[in-house]
């Protein structure tokens, strides 16, 4: 199966930069389904509508729901292993002889699904991409932040790869530059503004509203397109 | 409540109760920060509340502004008096009371004049996005942060991005050439 997993950060990361609509053209050029969570639901759809702040944001991904952009998956199935897995993540990391818990269950839900029905887990959040890439660097983060000795539960990190192996993440900056590479910003070019200004705008719009990326990886990414 | 949580409170409890009497707005500043670490680690909601309450305690003092309100003196003296009973509860072991002293503080606000409980509001409000932040930085992650202080996901993703954190070097797990590489195959 070939679908995309969105967690809640990217899906803000998306909304409060108006990126939603660039969804919609990207839907059309892709085979599998663009699922949330029932969790990740609750969190970018019912908690901002109750809000004045992000009310309009809420709408607008409501409307990705109605037109089916955003398909939801609410399978109680995903239920126990969530919860099992939240509790092996939540156990990796001890200082002082206790556990550290690192993760929440709308967090996990979303990997969890993208495991289950081998899809691509797209999150800007920074633990839970680490934890399954690069757990050592959490760690490290941890270790450093607290000025504290943190110890690695080898069992608990080895129950969490088995649980959770093959899942590709890939956050809202590499999904925007895709599109960007699609030709989906190309009407924003004009005399005023070049293919570079817009890919750098778009990337540092999301990394100023929550897109875990680094502004190293940024100009990565505009060497690599090799935008003038 | 762990014996190191009560002590690391005690110790901010007196800090603050000095701090506000010396009117030394950096002093209380730094023991919101001291005690952040705390609260990452142990996570026990008793100190993030006083986390989120000394930093809170800095902003509003540090506006003298606000002392011209009306209803100042009577946060002032609440301020002081709910700090000296939750001092001298915790110190006899009466956790309850200690709890009802830190919300004694809280429920003031909701008797002072309109702008001045406006204001205050706002500055806990703050100082609980701010004190988020912290946490997310120290290594929780966005979503246990905003469980453990009762905020938005939204909000609290908008202010983090706006914060150096994702500058660290640990924040990169894989190039972004391969990821691109990955991303780009999706769509074949």
């Amino acid at each position: 199966m070939n679908d995309l997993f969105f967690d809640t950060s990217s899906i803000i990361s998306l909304a409060t930069n108006n990126l939603l609509s660039v969804l919609e053209e990207l839907k059309k050029k892709f085979k599998g389904d663009f699922v949330i969570s029932d969790a990740v639901r609750k969190e970018s759809l019912d908690n901002p509508l109750n809000s004045k702040k992000y009310k309009l944001e809420a709408i607008m991904i409501s409307n990705l729901i109605k037109n089916n952009i955003f398909r939801i998956y609410d399978n109680v199935n995903s239920e126990s292993k969530t919860i099992k897995l939240l509790e092996i993540c939540n156990n990796i990391f001890v200082a002082h002889g206790k556990s550290i818990k690192i993760l929440d269950k709308a967090e996990v839900e979303a990997l969890v699904l993208a495991h289950l029905l081998q899809g691509t887990y797209i999150v800007d959040e920074r633990n839970i991409r680490l934890l399954v890439e690069d757990y050592k660097k959490l760690a490290m983060i941890l270790e450093r932040k607290l000025d504290t000795k943190i110890t690695i539960n080898n069992q608990n990190i080895k129950e969490f790869k088995s649980e959770i192996k093959d899942v590709n993440i890939i956050r809202s900056a590499e999904l925007m530059t895709i599109a960007f590479e699609m030709g989906l910003f190309n009407e924003y070019e004009n005399k005023y503004v070049n293919k570079k200004e817009i890919l750098d705008g778009i990337l540092w719009g999301l990394k100023l509203r929550g897109c875990a990326i680094s502004s190293e990886e940024i100009d990565e990414i505009l060497r690599i397109e090799r935008v003038k | 409540m762990n014996n190191e949580v009560k002590k690391e409170i005690i110790d901010v409890l007196k800090g603050s109760l000095d701090a506000i009497k010396k009117n030394d707005i950096k002093f209380l500043r730094d023991l919101s920060n001291k005690i952040i670490n705390s609260s990452s680690l142990f996570q026990d909601e008793d100190v993030i509340t006083m986390a989120v309450m000394t930093y809170s305690l800095s902003k509003i003092f540090e506006r003298t502004d606000y002392r011209k309100y009306p209803g100042w003196k009577l946060f002032f003296e609440t301020t002081n008096s709910s700090l000296n009973g939750a001092l001298f509860s915790l110190q006899n072991n009466d956790v309850t009371n200690f709890e009802k002293n830190i919300k004694n503080i809280l429920d003031v606000i909701d008797k002072l004049d309109n702008k001045l409980k406006k204001y205050i509001k706002e500055a806990i409000h703050d100082a609980q996005i701010a004190r988020g932040s912290r946490l997310y930085e120290h290594g929780l992650s966005l979503g246990r942060t905003a469980e453990l202080l009762g905020i938005d996901k939204w909000e609290l993703t908008e202010y983090i991005g706006k914060t150096g954190i994702s500058e660290v070097r640990e924040i990169s797990s894989i190039s972004v050439d391969k990821r691109l590489k990955f991303a780009r195959g999706l769509f074949k």
